[in-house]
């Protein structure tokens, strides 16, 4: 159920506006090596030959300030460089609104503009947004009301950054170049001032890897625009029967209209004949539902009854090219017209999903209550000899406080509950055959097609089968003083539908399947307390934590693990998987292998890997929660936030770089002054002579030696605690108090606020990366590889009321 | 009250009614994609067709970073793999991930038709042809990696999510019946339905059973080192019908490419490498330049060329097509990368100074090096050259000398096959100067015989690189010299490599079986462990 705001009946016209003003910066977590500069074993680039192929490289000697040359053949001075601060810019974002309410008779009503604008970090990038909302109810006749809601918000959205360690991250190509390297070189020297651009009009490059981009090619040159339009409202009809019967319908409606342009001109390095991707998409869900409830009171008790049944329809359309079409016939053109091959795609999915529900509630003295919930839904997604699944649910709920007639004085409240939940879900639609589709290009006059679907349907897919029980006690002392909430909750999922990874020469890369047997139990815990309250101070304090524990029981007959789709990193050797008797999201590499009493094996001096694979911690938090501050102090209120995450850890693939690239400062240790120091590893080698461990004795140069982990795939080097504590928010407000305003008799209220975000992270183990950077927030969490920077929020915010 | 009860249990009934229906009909039909029913497997045969010898995916990766540099074909200082012996997973496992699954994936493709066309009197013969096809790509796939999975392989679609690996010789095996199988039942088969759809033979019965018997004598010959039992038995089996052996390079099995653009599959995978996606790395190599002036080879000027400019990529207005003048083509030495390391290839002898992209020879444009010109899968040259070594064996008789100049004859006259390179071919690949070549390069007797033949094996399997390195293993010629072994991470000991690595996430994700077919290797998952045919001698 979506409530929105409405107005009030028999009100005067209220108009109420709002402004809030945010400046975005960088929170730069970068705590790489300063002493050694661009290069390869310990060499300056004294030639552009030798920048070219050391781009990402900074293994070469002290940075003194001496010469050096760039890829450009150019002479500079070997010192180090900010490359972050040159070129991310300070973000603006600026939103308005405004909204007028109020209320007659019969009619109630709020209507409400708003404008955002937001210039973004990365340069040319922008968002725009403007929306009209409205929200009215309307009583027909006496008994019947006719409610209307609807929400329109227009967004144009420019030069978003791509996520991915392929061509297009610009954040990527700021991560790794050469310790001595200098951005600005990057702008170009084309005479036309297009960024990014050499004189030949193609994309600049520092080196030969042609997927290790120029970022201001990537801003100003491939361009990428969105808009989208997206309309959501709802009509509902009500009809008081009775004074204890009633029965209403509705319909509800959420879509969106979504066009995209992407267009990588002539000349870049991965696509120099360029390729213009353009497509509108066409989203909506609507819900037709009904309800028929039931409520009075006999004595002592209370019963309350609803039966309802609501149709959802899911539609997504996509129209335009077929992914990327190229070539560009016509140089500077970039329009779908002047392209060599022009192949064009529809997409359409559709799904449903029925539901019949029922619920009943029963109170007694206001004081013990028990509610009954009962739906069933069918899904189309799924086979239909098997489509649908009932879920019932009963909850228990005691307020003791009111049991006794003498309750002590301290104890305001206290309730306890108990409860038993079960849920359900579909799955994604077409799982139930293999599709072909023919190839956008002809061998020898002929056309070709292959198979369409990468991941292998499953016709046999069962509904997921969902249950929880949990146990609450809320109580509260002193007038609300100080008050808890604690609830203990078990969860068993059966049967979910996932995607695991399959061996691809199976033909696929991933299967659907039910998956077997999955155990959630923790708790969660609020506590709120207002240790200071006076006539004019206040203090009101909050802390919750929560608490998951899983266990993967069951993955199928004889399976005892399971790869996690989507989820692998670097090259394939680090995976989630779910493993039977362990939480889920565990990630899965090698390890150091060692001797029986712990010493690293090495071999030619570098370390070894173990030949086996082994779970290396879980990508899943275990714990959660935050404690929130807030003193008011007269019209004046002082807020702050921190939160916390524990229990989970992060692999990270920008750390394996940055390892490889020699700018973690782990990689100065065996450096040298020169850069051409060597480094002996602190473990044992086998002596061949004797077959027995001895200790190493071999000298690698640092550069081998900080790049063999990676190479030989010791994932455990980069799997970091991914703990932290971080003071999410601070605010500071003013509101004006009514004897100030009702000197202007127009402003009823007046408050100003200013808030920062992610001001700063208190704790945290992960090494020049953000904690919180996994990119994927599907079943995979833990692994990590070049993320969007975190980003510190400063804002103003005014409200003003009429 | 009654009739407003009566009302809400009308209303109650009638959407109770519009929203308990578990029908849905038809929505969870994709309507926009082809299934099984409506869709022509004609064309997912074609695909296999073209994909069959590989794409620019794996072609760039296992075929010209690591397979034509380790075979120095080609040599290359941008990239270390192949000259150094190096590791990288994405490019070792390459075919693999592309043969297998993906858009590209030949060997689950033609298992899927063969499921269609199982019992389809229709397409009785045309499910033959999938059957040979099937082989030539298992042939490679087990070529390169040892033992793989074969007989579980491609099925997803029948819930097997995690195959068995196969051994090497289980798979041999089977590709010798397969093919001697196929080869007969299409004599028999009716005509194929395939028409234009394929590329290979045009609907041609003959041309897919000579397929068929000239693949049979590739695979028998494979053996020589492991098994010399059965690889008589079976080069015999071929010879018996020797008319369905290919004796003129007019006759080559291939896959030509009329229209091939550089932007897209259409185009011949090494053309498209060479000329397109990675126009100035892979130079012809020093020792192969060589190998051909000594022999006075008139091919040399239809297999190399050198650019003034050879950076701009094919379709660009300045695109450079270069010059064959023999005198001035010159073979870029092996063993070297960029940049100022101890390696870096300005210590070369003969360095001729930081451009010297434009003054070594690079794969001739009229031929090799463009997108519109054909694949071979098996060629005249070929299978000459393996009857020539089958009769010194004397397992087939005749004379090895005249199969010996067939095969180079063939090799030669592949050539006219080349649509652009007319005027190259006319000038240089003269009966006389095909002659004068023969009478300076005899086969000659003995191990100088071995080595004569495998040498212009060599040289004709310039850009089926996967077949040159097999070649290589089993004949031991040519007799390459590897590179030092003291380069940082080189993996091999300073030897060439002798098989790919599997790919890592089998490790991950099918790690009973992959564990198993690991247990089996003689240095493990290495580039160093042979493959069951490549018995060490």
């Amino acid at each position: 159920m979506i409530t929105t705001k409405s107005g009030q009946k028999n009100k005067p016209v209220s108009i109420d506006f709002n402004n809030n003003l945010t400046f975005n910066t960088i929170y730069d977590y970068r705590d790489f090596q300063n002493i050694f500069g661009q290069g390869t074993n310990g060499h300056r680039p004294m030639s552009a030959d030798e920048a070219r192929a050391s781009e990402q490289s900074s293994w070469g000697e002290r940075m003194d300030g001496g010469t050096a040359v760039n890829f450009l053949g150019e002479e500079y001075q070997y010192s180090p460089v900010d490359n972050w601060s040159k070129f991310y810019r300070t973000g603006i974002s600026n939103a308005t609104s405004l909204s007028i309410s109020g209320g007659g008779e019969k009619i109630t009503y709020r209507f409400g503009v708003s404008n955002t604008y937001e210039k973004g970090m990365l340069p040319n990038a922008n968002i725009s947004q403007q929306g009209i909302n409205m929200n009215t109810t309307y009583d027909i006749t006496k008994n019947l009301h006719l409610m209307v809601n609807a929400n329109y918000v227009f967004e144009k959205n420019k030069g978003r950054a791509s996520l991915s360690d392929g061509n297009g991250n610009t954040n990527a190509a700021l991560l790794y170049h050469g310790n001595s390297f200098n951005i600005d070189w990057m702008k170009g020297n084309n005479p036309d001032g297009l960024w990014g651009t050499d004189a030949d009009g193609n994309e600049m490059l520092s080196g030969t890897n042609v997927y290790f981009n120029n970022p201001y090619w990537l801003q100003y040159r491939k361009v990428n625009e969105s808009n989208r339009n997206r309309l959501t409202g709802g009509m509902t009809l009500k009809w008081d029967i009775t004074d204890w019967l009633y029965a209403q319908g509705g319909l509800t409606r959420d879509g969106y209209s979504f066009e995209f342009k992407n267009v990588q001109p002539m000349g870049a390095a991965a696509d120099p004949q360029g390729f213009i991707e353009e497509y509108e998409k066409n989203y909506s869900e609507v819900n037709l539902n009904f309800l028929i409830g039931f409520n009075k009171e006999f004595g002592d008790w209370s019963i309350g009854a609803t039966i309802g049944g609501n149709r959802q329809r899911n539609i997504l359309k996509q129209w335009g090219t077929d992914g990327g079409i190229r070539p560009f016939l016509v140089p500077g053109f970039e329009s779908t017209s002047n392209v060599g091959n022009r192949t064009f795609k529809k997409d359409y999915t559709e799904y449903r999903v029925n539901s019949v529900y029922a619920t009943a509630d029963f109170g007694f003295k206001n004081q013990l209550f028990l509610n009954l919930t009962g739906r069933n839904d069918w899904f189309s997604t799924l086979n239909p000899e098997n489509n649908h699944y009932f879920y019932p649910s009963a909850t228990l709920s005691w307020v003791f406080s009111d049991a006794f007639k003498e309750t002590p004085e301290w104890l305001t409240f206290g309730k306890v509950r108990a409860a038993y939940a079960s849920a359900s879900n579909g799955t994604s639609p077409y799982q139930n055959y293999l599709t072909y589709k023919l190839s956008n290009y002809i061998v020898n006059g002929q056309s070709v097609a292959t198979v369409n679907n990468s991941t292998v349907p499953n016709t046999d897919l069962k509904p997921v089968r969902i249950s929880e029980y949990e146990v609450g006690l809320s109580m509260a002392f002193l007038n609300n003083r100080l008050s808890f909430d604690a609830a203990y909750y078990h969860k068993n999922t059966k049967d979910d539908i996932a995607a695991v990874s399959t061996s691809s020469a199976s033909g696929f890369g991933a299967a659907i399947m039910n998956v077997g047997e999955i155990e959630n139990d923790g708790f969660e815990f609020m506590l709120n307390a207002v240790p200071v309250h006076t006539d004019d101070f206040n203090w009101n304090s909050t802390f919750n934590i929560a608490y998951n524990n899983s266990n993967v029981k069951y993955l199928g007959e004889g399976v005892e693990s399971l790869s996690i789709d989507g989820a692998t990193a670097n090259g394939g050797y680090v995976t989630i998987q779910n493993i039977v008797g362990m939480p889920y999201g565990q990630i899965v590499g090698k390890k150091y292998a060692r001797t029986p009493d712990g010493q690293i094996i090495y071999k030619d001096g570098l370390p070894q890997a173990t030949d086996d694979t082994y779970s290396l911690g879980c990508g899943v938090y275990k714990v959660t929660g935050g404690w929130h501050n807030e003193f008011t102090y007269k019209g004046w209120t002082l807020s702050f936030l921190l939160d916390f995450k524990a229990g989970a850890k992060l692999f990270s693939g920008t750390n394996v770089n940055l390892y490889s690239n020699g700018l973690h400062k782990n990689t100065l240790a065996g450096r040298g002054d020169n850069g051409e120091g060597t480094i002996v590893g602190q473990g044992v080698m086998m002596d061949n002579a004797t077959g027995k461990y001895v200790p190493n004795t071999v000298a690698v140069d640092a550069q081998t030696y900080w790049q063999s982990m990676g190479r030989n795939q010791i994932a455990e080097e980069f799997v970091y605690n991914a703990n932290f504590i971080k003071l999410r928010e601070l605010s500071v407000g003013y509101t004006f108090p009514q004897s100030m305003l009702s000197k202007l008799k127009v402003v009823k209220g007046l408050s100003v606020s200013l808030v920062g975000r992610n001001l700063w992270t208190i704790l945290k183990h992960t090494d020049n990366i953000d904690p919180e950077s996994a990119y994927t927030s599907s079943n995979g969490q833990g692994l990590e590889l070049n993320g969007y920077p975190a980003t510190r929020n400063i804002g103003f915010n005014l409200n003003v009321k009429f | 009250m009654k009739k407003q009860i009566l009302y809400a249990t009308m209303a109650l009934a009638l959407m109770g009614g519009a929203t308990g229906c578990s029908d849905f009909g038809d929505v969870n039909n994709d309507p926009e994609q082809m299934t099984p029913e409506v869709m022509d497997f004609r064309y997912v045969f074609t695909h296999a067709m073209t994909q069959a010898c590989g794409s620019d995916w794996d072609v760039w990766r296992n075929g010209c970073i690591y397979g034509a540099n380790m075979m120095q074909h080609t040599t290359s200082v941008d990239w270390a793999h192949g000259v150094f012996y190096t590791y990288s997973n994405d490019y070792s496992a390459a075919y693999w991930n592309g043969l297998y699954s993906g858009d590209r994936a030949v060997i689950r493709n033609l298992k899927l038709i063969m499921d269609q066309w199982k019992d389809d009197p229709q397409h009785a013969a045309d499910y033959q042809m999938c059957r040979i096809l099937k082989a030539y790509a298992f042939q490679r796939m087990t070529d390169l990696y040892g033992d793989i999975p074969y007989t579980e392989a491609g099925r997803g679609d029948e819930g097997i999510g995690y195959p068995v690996y196969d051994t090497q010789q289980s798979i041999y095996l089977d590709l010798l019946k397969e093919l001697t199988e196929a080869r007969d039942a299409l004599e028999n088969a009716g005509a194929s339905s395939m028409d234009s759809h394929d590329v290979i033979g045009g609907g041609n019965i003959t041309t897919w059973r000579r397929f068929a018997n000239s693949l049979l004598l590739r695979v028998a010959m494979r053996l020589t080192k492991v098994d010399e039992k059965t690889a008589e038995t079976y080069v015999k089996n071929a010879f018996e019908k020797s008319d369905l052996l290919i004796a003129d390079a007019n006759d080559n099995i291939m896959v030509a490419h009329p229209d091939g653009q550089a932007s897209d599959d259409s185009a011949e995978p090494y053309g498209k490498i060479f000329c397109s996606a990675d126009p100035q790395a892979f130079f012809l190599s020093e020792y192969f330049v060589d190998m051909l002036k000594d022999m006075k080879d008139p091919r040399l000027s239809l297999i190399g060329t050198r650019c003034d400019n050879p950076s701009f990529a094919w379709g660009h207005e300045s695109f450079d097509f270069g010059t064959s003048d023999p005198d001035e083509l010159v073979g870029m030495p092996v063993g070297y990368e960029t940049g100022s390391g101890d390696w870096s290839i300005a210590n070369a002898p003969g360095y001729p100074g930081e451009n010297f992209r434009s003054y070594y020879a690079l794969p001739n444009r009229y031929t090799y090096g463009r997108p519109d010109v054909p694949t071979m899968l098996v060629t005249a040259a070929e299978t000459q050259l393996l009857l020539a070594e089958a009769a010194l064996r004397g397992w087939v008789s005749g004379s090895a000398e005249d199969y010996y100049n067939k095969g180079v004859t063939a090799a030669m006259k592949q050539f006219s096959l080349y649509p652009a390179a007319g005027d190259l071919y006319a000038q240089w690949i003269t009966d006389a100067n095909i002659n004068a070549y023969l009478a300076e390069n005899p086969m000659g007797t003995g191990d100088e015989a071995y080595k004569n033949i495998n040498t212009q094996y060599y040289i004709t399997t310039f850009c089926d690189e996967y077949e040159t390195f097999a070649n290589w293993r089993r004949s031991g010629y040519p007799e390459l010299t590897p590179v030092d072994k003291d380069y940082p991470n080189c993996e091999t000991n300073g030897q060439i490599i002798r098989r790919f690595r599997y790919p890592l996430n089998e490790q991950q994700i099918n790690k009973a079986n992959y564990d198993d077919a690991v247990s089996k290797l003689s240095d493990g998952d290495s580039f160093m462990s042979r493959v069951w045919w490549d018995v060490a001698k």
